[in-house]
């Protein structure tokens, strides 16, 4: 019989030795919104373990591992044994059927799998229904906004509330909301609870999320919902059998809830026509300035302090565009900005700019201008700071400021258009040109007309002899044309070749005209050529003179030569001139 | 009809001392800031039938003033039509460098770059009333060296020459001023389309305040030529010509 025993045990220790993971749900089939425990133990120490795939269920909590191990001693004989057990807290949100993957883990460098897991969860009864709705009652967030209807730029604040009438035991977020078009600036938020009464319920309220949200962009946008985790502490039911529960207050039972709140619209409008300077502020604020010191030796340094005080988007106030003296060393502002701080209602946007003035003089910081828009009147609304004279007295250092080197030039920082003209000749629409058509009738006609003279006197000019004056101007100009290398040797007073030179005109002269060959020139053809032209015989007996006269003198020694020459040469222009009118 | 319609342009340019008035309250509009006020009475002396490069110039500074770029480009290419200013030029470089598209022009030839800017000294008026005179000298001393026998070579050809350019030139202003059609372009964006029709391949995009040159019209269609050389069709309502 020991025997028998001995074997047995041998046998049964045998296969615990082969390792397997179990898995177990505690409820199968489950209800929909029901938290689920699955749990998957190993009989002995492992490590690695790897969760399976939950597709479709939504982990509350897990894995969380536990380890149990139990000596005992029985006959003298010890036993050793240890579990270790990983355990997941599921919600099925969906009914249906859901297959959960095998999990491993490594035992002595092997790898142990389970088996698939198919889980079945179904809808509830009506009564866990009414359980799920009660606890949503009982359990909630509220979102708080201060306006649905605002305008780009505007801002509201978003409280996010938590209402309970249980028993928390722990919250965590697992969501925030995502605020798609809105730039949100967390404010601090008091999580202590209070009570509060709702429709004649008293709640635990605490306020878990506080933000100013600023809206960016106009449209409908959304306040997505946010999502918390919270563990309920549920007292387990009382159990009469054990004294040393009830006494000490009995056992709870930790729940996991997942609660959302509802999401929120806004309606976000564009603004009204900005003016040209407007930057986006939107709000109620005021703007004020100040300066350290109102008079100054130069090269020393001024602060000048420009805050915006108020409610509105301050923070995304840029520095404002201040038009500081030219002769004024600007140095990049300092900005604080302290918004809703302390559980203050205002916030306050300071700019500290530092200027070192570089000269002598009075000078005068502007007005510093802020278009805002009020969204109470809706209106915009330039708010401006106050001026500030200041005197700048001269440097302690004074070379410096003598100095040459401190010259500066004068230079134009920003560039704008031109002034209007103030005096203007206004003329009728379409005067601007002379019509074309008599432009052209205009311009033509004085060419036109001299293009007729012209051809009247190539037409005119020839036929009618009697025109002298033609004639006598173009006879004159052959007698030049004829003449002129004669005239050259009255210049150079070259005797000998200037009456050579005559001669052979006037024979050039002749011959072209009549159109003599060269061979037949003679006295007696003069004369003949001449009669049969009908030139008067004083024209011939001139011509044959003169001819003889230059003959004459080539050879003889005259005694005042230039003025015979000069008289030579206008007796054959005449000569010419004469012929040339005969003829016509 | 048409006697009247020859009659009322003739009444209102008798009243051009009414359009001094005008003139005057709109400029002391503008000078306290009252653009949009301004903008009425000065629009109110174009409807008057009225004009002048001032006019047109104070136009493009009210609309600059109020940010509405493409009519003050506008307004300033039509001051210049009337000649070159300074401020008129300088003006509509810094309208241009506030629009949206930059386009290179092209780089032009110098006598071509000459020709316009000399073009571009005296309006088109100017340059005929030039022509006019010039070619009745011309003709003038022309009659006096035929019948007399004063002569002057010298100042004829000088005048001869300053006739053909003077004529040259208002050809080029007028072609420039009145032949040549440009326009600016008005809607935010408009798409150039390769064809006259609303379904062709997209080439390229223009922005209001563009200056375009008019090629050809094709029913609601323009072809448009940009300075770079690109070229396109657009539909006509997106762009007010010059």
């Amino acid at each position: 019989m020991k025997k028998l025993a001995l074997i047995l045990f041998l046998l049964c220790s045998a296969i615990l030795n082969a390792q397997i993971l179990k898995v177990a749900a505690d409820k199968n089939p489950a209800i929909v919104g029901e938290q689920i425990l699955i749990q998957y133990t190993i009989n002995t120490k492992g490590d690695n373990f790897k969760s399976p795939n939950f597709k479709g269920l939504r982990v509350l909590s897990g894995p969380n591992p536990s380890t149990q191990s139990s000596y005992s001693f029985v006959n003298g004989k010890s036993q050793n044994t240890s579990s270790t057990t990983y355990s997941f807290y599921l919600k099925a949100i969906k009914e249906g059927t859901y297959n959960i993957s095998p999990a491993s883990i490594t035992v002595q460098g092997e790898k142990i799998q389970s088996k698939r897991y198919s889980l079945k969860v179904v809808k509830g009864s009506e009564k866990n229904k009414a359980q799920q709705k009660s606890l949503a009652n009982n359990l909630f967030i509220k979102v708080e906004t201060s306006k649905r209807n605002i305008v780009v730029g505007e801002q509201i604040l978003v409280t996010y509330k938590l209402f309970t009438k249980v028993d928390l035991h722990n919250t965590e977020l697992s969501s925030l909301p995502a605020l798609n078009g809105f730039w949100a600036k967390e404010l601090e938020a008091s999580s202590r609870f209070k009570r509060d009464v709702i429709d004649g319920t008293s709640y635990n309220v605490a306020t878990i999320k506080k933000s100013v949200l600023t809206a960016q962009k106009s449209g409908d946008l959304v306040i997505d919902p946010m999502e918390l985790k919270c563990s309920i502490r549920i007292q387990k039911k009382r159990n009469n059998r054990d004294p040393f529960a009830n006494f000490f207050g009995g056992g709870y039972n930790v729940q996991e809830e997942f609660i959302r709140s509802k999401p929120i619209n806004i309606k976000v409008a564009d603004l009204p026509n900005p003016p040209p300077n407007f930057k986006g502020t939107v709000g109620k604020m005021n703007i004020s300035s100040e300066v350290d010191n109102t008079t100054i030796n130069a090269n020393d340094a001024i602060t000048y302090k420009l805050t915006i005080t108020g409610t509105g988007n301050i923070e995304l106030i840029e520095p404002l565009n201040i038009q500081f003296p030219d002769d004024f060393e600007v140095y990049d502002p300092k900005i604080t900005d302290r918004i809703f701080e302390g559980g203050r209602k205002r916030s306050i946007k300071t700019f500290e700019y530092l200027l070192i003035p570089r000269y002598k003089g009075n000078y005068t910081i502007p007005s510093a201008n802020l278009v805002v828009y009020n969204t109470k009147n809706k209106q915009y609304e330039t708010k401006k700071s106050s001026k500030h004279t200041l005197t700048i007295l001269a440097s302690k250092n004074n070379e410096q400021e003598t100095g040459s080197t401190s010259q500066r030039q004068v230079k134009t920082e920003q560039k704008d258009i031109h002034y209007i003209f103030t005096e203007s000749n206004l003329q009728a629409i379409k005067k601007r040109v002379i019509h074309v058509k008599l432009f052209y009738t205009l311009f033509f006609l004085p060419i036109f007309l001299l293009i007729l003279l012209w051809i009247y006197n190539k037409i005119v000019g020839k036929t009618d002899k009697s025109s002298s004056d033609w004639k006598n101007k173009k006879a004159n100009k052959i007698a030049l044309k004829r003449l002129k290398t004669a005239q050259n040797c009255i210049n150079s007073s070259d005797f000998d070749r200037f009456f050579e030179e005559i001669e052979k005109s006037l024979w050039g002269y002749f011959a072209d005209k009549f159109k003599v060959a060269s061979a037949d020139l003679s006295k007696e053809t003069v004369s003949s050529y001449f009669k049969s032209s009908a030139i008067e015989n004083a024209v011939e007996s001139k011509f044959i003179a003169l001819l003889d006269e230059c003959e004459f003198a080539r050879y003889a020694l005259a005694s005042n030569k230039n003025a015979q020459m000069d008289a030579v040469l206008s007796k054959a222009k005449n000569i010419i001139i004469e012929v040339e009118t005969a003829l016509k | 009809m048409k006697k009247l319609i020859f009659i009322l342009p003739l009444f209102f340019t008798l009243n051009s001392s009414a359009g001094e008035q005008l003139f005057l309250q709109a400029n002391s509009e503008y000078a306290n800031e009252n653009y949009s006020t301004a903008i009425f009475l000065y629009d109110s002396i174009l409807a008057n039938g009225l004009e002048s490069a001032e006019l047109y110039y104070n136009l493009g500074n009210c609309h600059y003033k109020t940010q509405n770029l493409a009519n003050s480009i506008w307004h300033y290419e039509k001051s210049l039509q009337f000649g070159k200013k300074e401020k008129t030029t300088h003006n509509l470089a810094l309208a241009r460098l506030k629009i949206i598209d930059r386009i290179e022009p092209l780089p032009q030839l110098f006598y071509k770059k000459w020709r316009i800017s000399l073009t571009q000294v005296f309006n088109t008026k100017i340059w005929q009333t030039l022509a006019l005179i010039f070619v009745l000298l011309f003709f003038l001393l022309k009659l006096i060296t035929q019948f007399t026998t004063l002569k002057n070579k010298l100042l004829l050809q000088v005048l001869s020459v300053l006739t053909l350019m003077s004529l040259f030139f208002t050809h080029s202003s007028y072609t420039q001023n009145f032949v040549k059609k440009e326009g600016i372009i008005f809607t935010s964006t408009v798409i150039v389309n390769s064809a006259p029709t609303s379904n062709s391949t997209n080439l390229f995009s223009l922005h209001s305040g563009s200056k375009v040159v008019i090629i050809d019209e094709i029913g609601d269609w323009i072809n448009i030529r940009i300075a770079n050389g690109n070229s396109g069709w657009i539909t006509q309502n997106s762009i007010k010509e010059l």
